[in-house]
Order: structure tokens, then sequence, then C-alpha cells
């Protein structure tokens, strides 16, 4: 019963080992060395086809594909950089740094919660709230760069089933926040396969994204996250347009 | 918190015994959109900021609308306070000391006749993102918080306390413990005297100032000042006070004393000024921390309703540079001598902020939202991000989208767009009046006009385009001393006759011909109780007498929608008056209502559409103190009364409407001071919408749009909100609320016209959302759905599979929103991406069939697809359209696959070229081949890479083109597109064509010379193999029968 747990769970620890409980524990967490994920993402009438690989501790790639065209934004741990090939320019550029910001927090395969301290990731719990009218736990976590995290477990599992983030660039201030679900069991965790993020205030104007497939400790090479050396591309050179152009580099 | 925790859960297990959850959870999962507007914006009642080397974060408090917090200087805002339990406002401070401590003090202290309450003081430790009560709960109203410089955990409260009846927690209160406890250091003499400011400088933060203010409003009249009254100091850190009288200082006017607006300049704490109500009002000033004062300014504007205004600034490095917040915003450069007007905006100032670091940067805020100026305070920018309008009324129209009206406290009266493509800004509200705003319609009798009205009955017929006034409200008779119009005077269109109108002043009065002449149908229906009609005595101190306390006066009335002769009238003095014979015969069924307690203002009279002697009423007290709700229902005509247990059900807050849903008499919506509440089960039990952020916000009036199911709320403080279509809520029965899962009635899928409108605005203005242009599947599930899919799936007819919905996962209600788009079309891969055919075929009208499928059980449900009503096209001109757009779509598969064929043939060629030797005389050929394939392939697609405008197109690129240009129009196409698509079909073709020739020319030769050098024959890739390997990629539903599949 969550109210019973609830009570007993006042604590962030707690509360953080019960969600990582719930995922799977930490042996199988932490067995997972990788994963590859795809499916897809709507906005609107508008949707794509994406993917990522993920590896410990913040190898991160994600492609988004249309028309056989494949951008791709990357992390190797050091360098973010991505490829925008749709209004046809397929040469890698490094991430500018607002962006780079979201990117290496994206990147921890872990999560935050895992290993926090470590990260220097600081965790409260703010007690009870409601999701849209629904019973919710919540934690805040401060990550080492202070931008916020905010958990909100549901309090019959302890999974998240929103995280809100804020993200302070140069002092201004962004806003997120992702509803998850469907959770489904990869190599003995739980991941969400269903998410919608996007702006609270406009419900239409939401991106969801339905995953797929996934799967666990895939082996990729760490050239995967690497950012290509760049083309000598001319204003406007002839391209060979192969169906996945992203080859091509 | 802890108490918190377990009152959640002893809740939870409570609810987890019984069969189902009603409560916020289960009715929440349908989203609001909140349309603004932020043109008018409402009243801000309390201001506060920190500039840290130029980054200005700024917090709002509004006077019903919670606190909204900006980090860059205004541009953009956020509420920060929808977590707490209430929106109004009286005061923000940041901790000096450390500016992630924000306090805020609840309830404002304007108290006007509509001011709403608060619950204590609330602190936040990250910067206003979460808030903490930290005490004080039955202050109700706080005018400021003061926070020792030197010392954070040393703050003080000035708690104005109860305005309508008497309290303790009012005072001067200090917490030396950061709020942990209060003591309370400065009482009043009598239970209805309070704090009316207090001041202190940051330099010397030991010496304070604070006001008493012996005050009381009653429905029918307002005091301010009384022998409470009085001005104090203390020098210990409000440890102790001395009132300042002639025994100890001189100068200071004779009492009784209002209300004091009292500051200390912050860059010399010696200089106080006070601007000191009495019989001889003025502004006052003390060069020697109160010892001595001059008399200064008593202009008009300084001393003009000080009830309202109470409030003075210092510049921060200017002890004479006073800013004084009156009707105008006052601003005096010789130390108080002598004002000037100095703001062009809107009027009934509040509160004034100086940037310390740079005194031209200034904000106010006044009854129409907040102001920003950068020359000190000459001219002034509106800030056009604060949807804080305080409605009182709404209504809609039948226009599609339906127009909204309503009026608003100080904001005139106003019309906005329901939805707009690109969203509701701010520019789709229009006012149309003037004064304060309540009941506002269009006349069903002729649209172009408009009723609008002001304060006190003031009501006009207004010319919609031309914004012509008339004014038609009805007039004493002869020898009648006049006619009492309550401030928010109910006006209402009967349900049964277009062009019959109600406007209640002690009589009731109707017109049935726009106003030109009216009949007065009843007698006085109020008590006509001459104790309470002495209005040119209310005020106190300064007489104040704007029609805000008129009283026995009609407020409410309901023809009802069964039978035009049957009215019932509602008045400010607790009757409930009903005709039958359409106003010949007046029955006053008040002394039926038990456990109401005296004279209440019946606040609604709902009329009931199921059963001719049914009607609901809602009852409001809160102007004797108890902010408790009170509904009741009859059903014989109000001979007995039967109380909604709302109050046991937990519904917080005066009630101000109560509405019955027009399809199922067992749905009402209640609105309170609190938010807005649902039933399903006729009144018995009550849930509290929290969807989309909504917030605890009065709601104090609801319309249920007839066509379109929305539930329009007007809150009085964060504008108006659209629930659109909640006929889930119809079903939600207990029966239905028992299943594990169900689809609820889903109702018909109108194609919204997916048009574009707007401009770019930037981040500064508001734009609330455009109603959804999917299609609205709404289910009910019994608990979150936490693990594995939850699957939506949309089949035709004929039992094809047209798409998959992602879904939404919350407890209770539902909605998933299926676009009603097919994949879009497989495009090849050229230089740019072709955006205009990057959306699917938008399906037809007609009916499909949706299966859910959770866990292992699976629901089915029927989904009718419709046209836009406002459609100049037929289904036939549809069709039309749609087969064109599905024949463009195949034609880039189609063209995909081609392309493919050539690629594949080049890289082939080039794949066994790297095979041969250096100087084998073959590679020539097979480059050759190479780049025979990829010339005709240029011919198709668009290669010039770069990034750069290139201007090239090709085939690929027109195909697109014309398939976004058929797609963006649902009706029948042009005769041009229709020649084009054949034209650019048949030049496709001919590509096509040479392609097949050069490789039936060229591949038979290459392959048998491969053949000899055991390399792989080239060998272009077949249509429907293509097909096959992109299967994934490609739609596998088949439209339209005899149209192929694309």
């Amino acid at each position: 019963m969550a109210c019973a747990s609830a009570l007993q769970a006042q604590t962030a620890d707690e509360l953080v080992s019960k969600n990582i409980a719930a995922r799977g524990g930490m042996d199988r967490l932490l067995a997972v060395k990788s994963l590859r994920s795809s499916g897809i993402l709507q906005q609107g009438s508008f949707s794509m086809r994406i993917g990522t690989d993920a590896a410990p501790p913040n190898l991160l790639r994600s492609t988004y594909t249309i028309q056989g065209m494949t951008a791709v934004s990357a992390y190797d741990g050091a360098v973010g950089w991505k490829i925008s090939p749709f209004e046809g320019r397929r040469d890698p550029e490094l991430l500018g740094e607002d962006d780079l910001r979201g990117m290496i927090e994206d990147a921890d395969f872990y999560g935050p919660l895992v290993n926090a301290k470590e990260k220097g990731n600081k965790i409260e719990y703010l007690g009870h709230d409601t999701v849209d009218g629904d019973d919710a736990l919540r934690l805040r976590v401060t990550l080492k760069n202070g931008d916020i995290l905010t958990y909100y477990l549901d309090p019959d599992t302890y999974l998240e089933i929103r995280i809100e983030k804020t993200q302070y660039i140069r002092g201004s201030v962004r806003e997120t926040f992702t509803d998850l679900g469907s959770y489904k069991r990869v190599a003995g965790v739980y991941y969400p396969f269903s998410m919608e993020t996007g702006s609270r205030s406009n419900p239409s104007d939401r991106a969801k994204i339905t995953i797929s497939n996934m799967e666990a400790n895939v082996s990729f090479p760490r050239s995967t996250f690497r950012m290509p050396e760049a083309r000598q591309t001319p204003s406007a050179s002839q391209s060979s347009a192969r169906p996945n152009a992203e080859r091509k580099l | 918190m802890k108490q918190a925790l377990i009152g959640f859960c002893l809740a939870a297990l409570a609810s987890a015994a019984a069969p189902a959850r009603f409560d916020s959870g289960a009715i929440s999962g349908l989203p609001a959109r909140n349309i603004g507007s932020a043109a008018m914006s409402g009243r801000i009642s309390a201001l506060d900021a920190i500039d840290s080397n130029g980054q200005l974060t700024l917090f709002v408090g509004s006077a019903s609308g919670g606190v909204w917090k900006s980090v860059n200087g205004g541009t953009t805002f956020k509420p920060v306070f929808d977590n707490t339990n209430v929106q109004s406002v009286g005061a923000v401070a940041v901790d000096p000391t450390n500016p992630s401590t924000v306090w805020t003090g609840t309830g404002e202290s304007w108290v006007r006749n509509s001011v709403s309450i608060g619950a204590g003081v609330f602190k936040s430790t990250d910067g206003g993102e979460n808030w903490v009560n930290m005490g004080l709960k039955d202050s109700e109203h706080i005018a400021r918080i003061l926070i020792d410089p030197k010392d954070g955990d040393t703050v003080y409260v000035c708690a104005t306390g109860h305005l309508w009846d008497d309290n303790d927690e009012r005072g001067v209160f200090k917490s030396s413990d950061a709020g942990k406890s209060w003591r309370k250091v400065l009482a009043g003499a009598n239970g209805s005297t309070g704090c009316g400011m207090i001041a202190m400088s940051a330099q010397n933060p030991k010496t304070l100032y604070a006001s008493l203010w012996d005050f009381r409003r009653q429905a029918w009249t307002f005091r301010s000042g009384g022998p409470g009254s009085g001005l104090f100091q203390s020098t210990d850190g409000g440890e102790h006070w001395t009132e300042l009288t002639d025994a100890n200082s001189k100068g200071l006017p004779e009492k009784p004393y209002g209300r004091i607006a009292l500051t200390v300049a912050p860059s010399r704490p010696n200089v106080v000024y006070a601007m000191i109500e009495s019989k001889s009002s003025a502004l006052f000033r003390s060069d020697d921390n109160g010892r001595n004062w001059a008399r200064l300014d008593a202009s008009q504007m300084m001393v003009w309703r000080p009830f309202y205004f109470a409030n003075l600034i210092v510049d921060p490095k200017d002890e004479n540079k006073v800013f004084k917040v009156d009707g105008s915003l006052l601003l005096s450069v010789n130390g108080g001598k002598s004002f000037s007007s100095v703001a062009n905006a809107h009027g009934d100032f509040h509160d004034v902020w100086i940037d310390p670091s740079n005194p031209n940067l200034m904000f106010t805020g006044d009854d129409g939202g907040l102001w920003r100026s950068g020359d000190g305070g000459t001219r002034w920018e509106h800030l056009l991000n604060l949807p804080v309008s305080q409605f009182y009324h709404v209504s809609v129209d039948n226009a599609d989208p339906y127009r909204v009206y309503g009026g608003l406290q100080d904001n005139s009266s106003w019309v906005g767009d329901s939805s707009y493509p690109g969203g509701v800004t701010n520019s789709r509200w229009e006012n149309m009046y003037g004064g304060d705003g309540f009941w506002m319609w269009e006349d069903p009798a002729d649209s172009n006009y408009i009723y609008v009205e002001a304060q006190g009955g003031e009501l006009s017929r207004v010319h919609r385009v031309t914004h012509e006034s008339r004014s038609i409200k009805p007039y004493a008779r002869y020898g009648e001393k006049k006619l009492r119009f309550n401030w928010n005077t109910p006006v209402q269109i009967s349900p049964n006759e277009k062009g019959t109108i109600y406007i209640g002043a002690q009589f009731l009065f109707r017109s049935r011909d726009h106003g030109q002449s009216w009949e007065r149908i009843s007698p006085d229906l109020t008590t006509n109780d001459p104790d309470k009609q002495k209005q040119e005595e209310s005020g106190g101190v300064t007489v104040d007498n704007s029609a805000a306390e008129m009283n026995t006066t009609i407020y409410s009335i309901a023809e009802s929608p069964r039978n035009r002769q049957l009215i019932w009238v509602g008045t400010d003095d607790g009757n409930i008056q009903i005709t039958r014979d359409s106003g010949a015969h007046w029955t006053n069924v008040a002394p039926n209502v038990p456990g109401v307690g005296k004279a209440p203002w019946v606040s609604w009279v709902e009329a009931s559409r199921y059963a001719e002697g049914a009607a609901y009423v809602a009852f409001d007290r809160h102007m004797y103190g108890d902010m408790k709700p009170y509904v009741y229902r009859t059903a014989d005509f109000g001979k007995t009364w039967t109380a909604l247990p709302v109050q046991q059900a937990g519904v917080r807050g005066y009630a101000h409407v109560i509405r019955e849903d027009p399809l199922n008499p067992s749905l009402l919506f209640l609105g309170t001071e609190f938010g807005l509440w649902v039933s399903v089960d006729g009144g018995g039990r009550w849930a509290q919408y929290k969807g989309s952020g909504f917030p605890d916000v009065a709601v104090r009036d609801i319309v249920i749009h007839p066509r379109t199911s929305d539930l329009v709320i007007a809150t009085h403080g964060r504008g108006i909100w659209v629930l659109d279509d909640i006929s889930p809520l119809r079903s939600l029965t207990p029966a239905l609320m028992e299943e594990e899962a169900a689809f609820l009635p889903v109702p018909d899928a109108v194609q919204v016209m997916e048009t574009s409108g707007g401009w770019s605005e930037g981040d500064a203005t508001f734009n609330g959302p455009a109603r959804p242009a999917e299609a609205g599947v709404p289910y009910y599930q019994k608990t979150r759905h936490i693990f594995g899919d939850l699957k939506i799936e949309v089949f035709d007819a004929q039992g094809n599979l047209v798409d998959t919905i992602a879904s939404s996962k919350h407890r209770g209600v539902n909605r998933a929103a299926w676009t009603m788009h097919l994949k879009p079309p497989k495009v090849p891969p050229a230089a740019t991406a072709a955006f205009g055919a990057a959306v699917g075929p938008r399906i037809l009208p007609g009916a499909y069939t949706l299966k859910m499928t959770k866990n292992d059980k699976t629901y089915t449900a029927k989904l009718n697809v419709v046209l836009d009503p406002r459609a100049a096209f037929t289904v036939a001109d549809r069709k039309a359209q749609f087969d064109l757009v599905t024949r463009l779509a195949g034609l880039l598969n189609h063209m995909s696959w081609a392309v493919d064929a050539m690629i594949g043939v080049r890289d082939d060629a080039a794949d066994r070229t790297a095979k041969l030797a250096a100087g084998d005389p073959f590679r020539a050929k097979l480059a050759d081949l190479a780049a025979a394939a990829d010339a005709l392939r240029t011919q198709v697609v668009a290669t010039k890479e770069g990034g750069a405008i290139t201007g090239e197109e090709r085939l690929r690129e027109f195909l697109a083109g014309l398939y976004g240009d058929v797609s963006a129009y649902e009706g029948k196409p042009t005769a041009s597109q229709l020649e084009r698509a054949d034209a650019l079909g048949r030049e496709l073709d001919d590509v096509i064509r040479k392609f097949t020739e050069l490789t039936g020319a060229r591949l038979s030769a290459v392959n048998q010379e491969l053949q000899a050098k055991k390399l792989a024959a080239i060998r272009p890739v077949v249509e429907d193999e293509w097909r096959k390997s992109h299967a994934d990629e490609l739609p596998s539903y088949q439209p339209r029968p005899g149209i192929p599949l694309y």
C-alpha cells in the first residue's frame, strides 16, 4: 500500500532507494552498460523516427529522421555536437553552450538519482503533491551545475510519472516537463516507453514519444558518440543524397 | 508536512476501501486552456524585486491571481504560487540577506468590496519556486512584510486582519526564528483594529513605524477609522511600541485617524513620511525620527480613498523624491510639498518598486496590471504577459469558434475569441465599454449588439463594430429616491425568448425591445431595510460611497428554461423570490431554507432545466466573516430545500456560482472563492478540478457552451479558462468508475481547419492556446497506467488499421488526441528536407472504430469524423482533395523507389569499380554507368548542398510542394493542381523510362563482364521488393476503395 510506504519514506534517501528498487534494483541497473532505443516522436500532425544510443557514464547519441535525412545530436563525455541536415548542411557542428547543458544532463546514463552524492547532486524530499490532481511524491534534485530536476513519483510504485526540469542559462531560466509511463522491463530494469514533453500551459504543444524497441548491452564503438571530421563543404556542393545521408560522413 | 501526509494517506486509505475514488485525480485528466487576457490584466497589489548585477528578478503579487516571478526583468512571468491553497496576495518581500528566501503575505490589504482573503504567511527558500505556510493563517489580510536587513531570521508582519468581522490575529507580529514562531508585538485596541502599514529603513532597522487601522466593512457600509487607529514607533526592533501623539511629538493632526500610509526614506532614516487619514487628511513629514511633523500636500489625489491607496515609496537615493500611489501615481521631487501626476497608465496604483542600483528603472502595479518605466517614472510601458484578469461573469455566443464575453473588476467589459489560429493573443480581445464590468451578453435578437454594464447598473447596448453606445438602464419614478442597483447588478437574458432581458434593482425589470422600454414586474423584492441604505454615510473618516456598498438589492435572476413565466430572484439581503405568473405575484421562499444563517447574499439561482419546480441556490456569507460554501436544492418551487453537503465534501470558499449541466442532471459545477468543484451525482460528492495547473482561484461564473460542451470558466484573478468538451464527465457514473477501464462516449471529431494565424510577438506578450485540432478520444481508467502499453488503435469501416494513438496515463478521465493524419509519404533524400510533404494526408470524414488495449483487455468504441461545419466545401470535394493528396503521396513513394534504384545502380557500379584493378578498362564503363544513373537522379532531386538558398528545384521539390499546396486546403483541388499532378507524374515517368532504358541497354553487357570477373551483378531494385523492404515507412492502410495504396 502506497501510503504506508509513503509514511515511512519520509526522507529523500529512502525515496530514492525505493525508486531504484522499483526500477529493478541497483545491481540490475548498473549491469546495464548500454542502451539502444528507437521509436516515434509526434508533435501535432508531424512525426519523425527517433533513435538513441547511450552508454555510461555519459555518452549519448540521439537521431531524428525524416525523408531519409537524419539529424544527430551527441555527447562523447567531453564534446557535444550535432548534424542538422534538413536545410542542406551535413557537416557536424559543435553544440552551443546553451544546448550543450541539456545534452550533458540527459547523458547521465543512470540518471541523477543514482550515486547522487558522488555526482554532487543534492536531493530533497518535498512531500506530497499532485500531478493534475493525482497524488505524487516529490523530490527536488539540484544538480551540481545548479539546474533543478523535480521528480514526481507515483506513490504506489515509486516510479517517476513526471520530471520537471529548470535550467539556468546565463541567469535566465528554461523550464520543461516530461510525463512518463508505459514502463517496460529491459534487462531486468524498468524504463519508460511513453513520454510526453513540452509546454504545461498548452496541451496541444507537446511532443509525444513512443518507444517501440529498446535493447540493453548493445555493443557499439565509442566513435558512435565522437564528433566526425567536418567535410569540406563548399557553399553549394552536389549531394550524393544517399538514403541515410549520415553514413556518408 | 507530516500532518498533511498523514491526512493524504488516511484519505487514500479510506478511498481505497471505497469502490472507486472520486477526487481531483478522477476528473482532472481533461486539460484546460487559459485564454487570458493579459491585455487588461488585473489588480497588482504588491511588488518586490532584486537586482543582481543588472539581472532583475521580480516578484509580482496580484490581488487574486497569486505571485508571479520574472527572472528577466519582466519579459516573461510564471505563476509560482499555484501549489498553495490561496491566490490573494497582500505583500511580497525578498530577504535582503538571502535572495533565495522570499516571503508572501496572503490576503490583499487594499480591502475593496470584492477583495479576497488570504491564508497567512508563506515562505520560500528556493527563490519563490516552492512555498511553506508559516502561520498567521487567520490574519486574512496582510499589508506588508519586513525583513531585518542585518538578520534574515527577524521578520515583521503587518497583519491587517479580518475585514468583515473581529479577530485576534491582527496587528504587528514579529518572528525571531525565521517564521517558526510569531509574537504579536503591537496589538490594536479592539477586535476591528489591525496593522495598516509598517516601515523601516535598512540603515536603522531597529526603528520601526507602524500604523494601526480600525476598520470594518459590511455589505452595506464601510468604515475606515475609529478609536483603534494610530501611528506608532518602536526603537528596539519592535519589542516595544509608543504611539505618537501630542504628548511626544508635534504637528500630527487631530484624531480620530483612519488608515495611515507610512514610509521611511531609505537613504536618510530620520526622514519619515505619513499620509494620515483624518478629518484633515494630508501628507506629513518628519525629519527627526517622528518627533516633529510638517503638514505638506493635501491635494485631492493625495487623500483620495485612503483605504485603497495607503502606500508611499521614497526613492532609494533621494529622500525628497516621493511617490504616493492613488487613483493617479503621484510624484513629489520637493520632499512632499507638492505632487504631480506622472503615469499615463490604467490608474488606481498600489505599489512601486524602484531599482536601488538604477533608480530610473521602476515598476508599478495598478488595477490594470504591471507597468515599467526606464526614465524614473515619466513614461510607462504596460507589461502584457500577466493574465491576472478579474472576471465577474462570462457568456458565450454561437459563432465558430464562439466568442467569450465578460466584465472585469475595474477593467471594463471585453469580448474575445475562444480560439484563434496561432493562439488567443491579447489582440484577440476587444474592449467594448468602460468602468468596472460585470454581465455582458450578445443580444440574441441582433448579434450586432452587445449588452454591457458598468458598476451600479449602468446598462448599455453597444454596437459591436462601431462601438456606438446607448444607455438603456431603467430609472426611478417620480418621487422615488433612487433605484438600488448592486455593484454587480444582475442582467439576464431569457432562455426562452430572444430579445427579452432582465435587470434587477430592488425591483425586477424586463424589456422586450432591447431596452427601449422596461416593465417593472415586481414590487421591492428585498427586505428594504433602511439601516442598510445609508450609503451616503459610508466610508468612515473619509466618505466613500462608490456604489460598492449599495445593498438591499436584487443580486441574482433566473428565468426557468422550462417556463418563461417562472422567474427566480435572489437578493443581497437573503430573500429568494419566485413568481410563476411572469411577475404578477411573488413569494419569498427564503424562510424555508434551513441552516444558512441570517441575510446571506443569494449569490446564484440556477433554475433547473430538468424539472420546473427545481432550482439550485448558492449563498454567500463571507460579508459576515463566514467563508464556508452553502448550496441548496429545491424540487418544489422553494417550499422545501435540501442542503448539498458541500462543506462535508471538502469544498472550500464561499460560493459564487452553481451550474447544472445542460444534458446530465447529475453533473453540477460549483465555483467558489477557492476554485472549481465538480459533482457527478447531483451534489452528493464533490471533487476539485486541478487539471492543467488550474489554481485555487475564485471562480465567479461558469457557462457550458451548448454546441461544444466546453466549460468556460470566469476566474476572478486568472482570466478565462476553457475546459474543452466536458462531455466525458457526463458518463462518470459510480458504475463506470468501478470499471478498470472504459471508453467514454466519443463525441464527433470535427476536422477543424488546420490554419495558421497571428504573428510572432516574442516572449513578452500573452498567447493562450487555441482549441485542439485533434479528435478527442475520452476514456476512463481506475488507476494510473504505469506498466506496459496502453494502446489505442483506429480502424476504418472495413476493419483496416488506420493509426495508433499515443495515450494518456492519468487516473480517472483521460482524453487521447488523434491527429487524424495518415503516415506521411516517403520522400526521396536530397539536399534539403521537403517539409511540404512531412505530414501525412488527413483522413476522410466517416465512421471509425477505436480499440483500446490495456494489459490483456480490449475495449472498443465508435468514432464519427465530420467536416468542419464552417467549410464551404462538400464531402465530395473533400474526397477529391484526398484522392489527389494520396495520389501525390503515391507519386512521392514511387519516386523514392526510383531514386533508390538509381542510387543503387550508381553505388553498385562504384563498388564494383573499386574491386577492379587500377588499369582495368572496365572501370571506365562502370564509371560511365554510375554517372549516367546519377545524372538521371539529379533530374529527380535537388542535390546542391551547403545550406545556402540554392533555389534548385527538381521533380521532388515540385511534387512535394504540390503535395503541400493540395494538403493545405481540404476542398476541391484547383484545375491547375490536377494538371500539374498529371504533368509531374508524366515527367517522373519520363525519367524512370530513361533509367529503365539505361539499365536495359547497358546492364546485360555489364553484368556479363562482372560475372566473368566473378563480381556480383548489378540489379536495380524492383519496386515491389523495395516496398517490402520499406514497409515500416510506407502506409499499410488503403484509405479508399479504388484508390491505390500510396
